[in-house]
């Protein structure tokens, strides 16, 4: 069996829950996102965004800054270097294997 | 994820920027007091005094109007857009930035280079309508259009071509041709801006209370 395939078994878990990845995207394509623009995005609810982010943050994959703006709760979400890398690592991995099956 | 998959969430991110109208509102603003900047010089005629200093302070007009339009950008959007669809701070990308100012000088060296041929055939032709109108129209279809994938900003981008080919042709003044670009252009985007900014509101009313985390 090729590398490609055999690598697809070595997939980064806590990025291919399809919700997370499209957080985890969303945020690899901004500076930062606050946890409104977040939520409306990826049509989730409250409790289960707050989940996937703890779980990213957790994987140091995501930075959750909690701040206040007046007297209102502010949430702002970033994405680190480690995990903008694993995203990185998880675009090609998944590439590479759709042109092999693909091909 | 396919690449393509990502293009699309990019796209969406940065069409963000443009789903309230606001940016439209202030840039078509900008548009509609160089117009009337143009057009106070039609009106004290060339040779006058107030004509001369309002030559002089052009680029003040421009500078201020920038900060202007920046600043009532981030005020309106803090106000409207960020309780009601969230917050985003946009990452600068060195790559897009070049590739940005490329086009620009690109665009304007093919099309002064254009209007420098068009105006050897044609008689009585304003070029710098016309390089304003192209510019204006290759900047609204090739950056805004392009990058949001919006198709109103190609509609707007063509309407600046159109308008400037007309202008240029006609046999009124270059500041007259100026003021008439700038302030019919600017009262479509203010126009186009505040039927999007309408329409954002009524989809997104303003939710009560803690909405963010």
């Amino acid at each position: 069996m090729d590398d490609d395939l055999r690598n697809l078994t070595e997939l980064d878990r806590l990025i291919h829950e399809p919700a997370r990845l499209l957080i985890v995207t969303i945020l690899s394509t901004v500076e930062s996102a606050d946890f409104l623009f977040l939520q409306r995005e990826t049509d989730l609810t409250k409790g289960n965004l707050s989940a996937h982010l703890s779980k990213l943050e957790n994987a140091g994959y995501v930075y959750i800054k909690k701040t206040f703006k007046g007297k209102l709760p502010l949430t702002v979400c970033k994405l680190t270097e480690a995990g903008q890398d694993a995203f990185e690592s998880y675009r090609q991995q998944m590439q590479n294997f759709i042109e092999k099956t693909q091909s | 994820m396919e690449n393509h998959d990502v293009k699309q969430v990019e796209q969406r991110v940065k069409r963000y920027w443009y789903s309230d109208g606001i940016a439209e509102l202030a840039s078509g603003g900008l548009f509609v007091l160089l117009g009337l900047y143009f057009w106070l010089q039609v009106i004290f005629g060339e040779g006058s005094i107030i004509s001369a200093f309002l030559q002089v302070i052009l680029l003040l007009v421009m500078i201020a109007g920038f900060i202007g339009v920046r600043w009532l950008v981030n005020t309106l959007k803090a106000r409207l857009t960020y309780p009601r669809t969230g917050y985003i701070e946009y990452r600068v990308d060195d790559r897009e930035v070049k590739q940005r100012r490329w086009i620009i000088v690109a665009a304007a060296a093919v099309v002064s280079g254009m209007s420098i041929v068009i105006e050897i055939y044609i008689r009585d032709l304003d070029s710098v309508i016309l390089i304003t109108g192209l510019l204006a129209g290759i900047i609204f279809i090739a950056l805004r259009g392009r990058a949001s994938g919006l198709k109103r900003f190609y509609a707007l981008g063509g309407l600046a071509i159109v308008l400037g080919i007309a202008l240029s042709l006609s046999s009124l003044s270059q500041v007259t041709d100026l003021a008439l670009f700038f302030g019919f252009l600017g009262i479509v985007i203010v126009t186009s801006g505040a039927f999007v900014l309408r329409r954002y509101l009524s989809e997104n009313p303003k939710p009560a209370g803690d909405n963010n985390g």
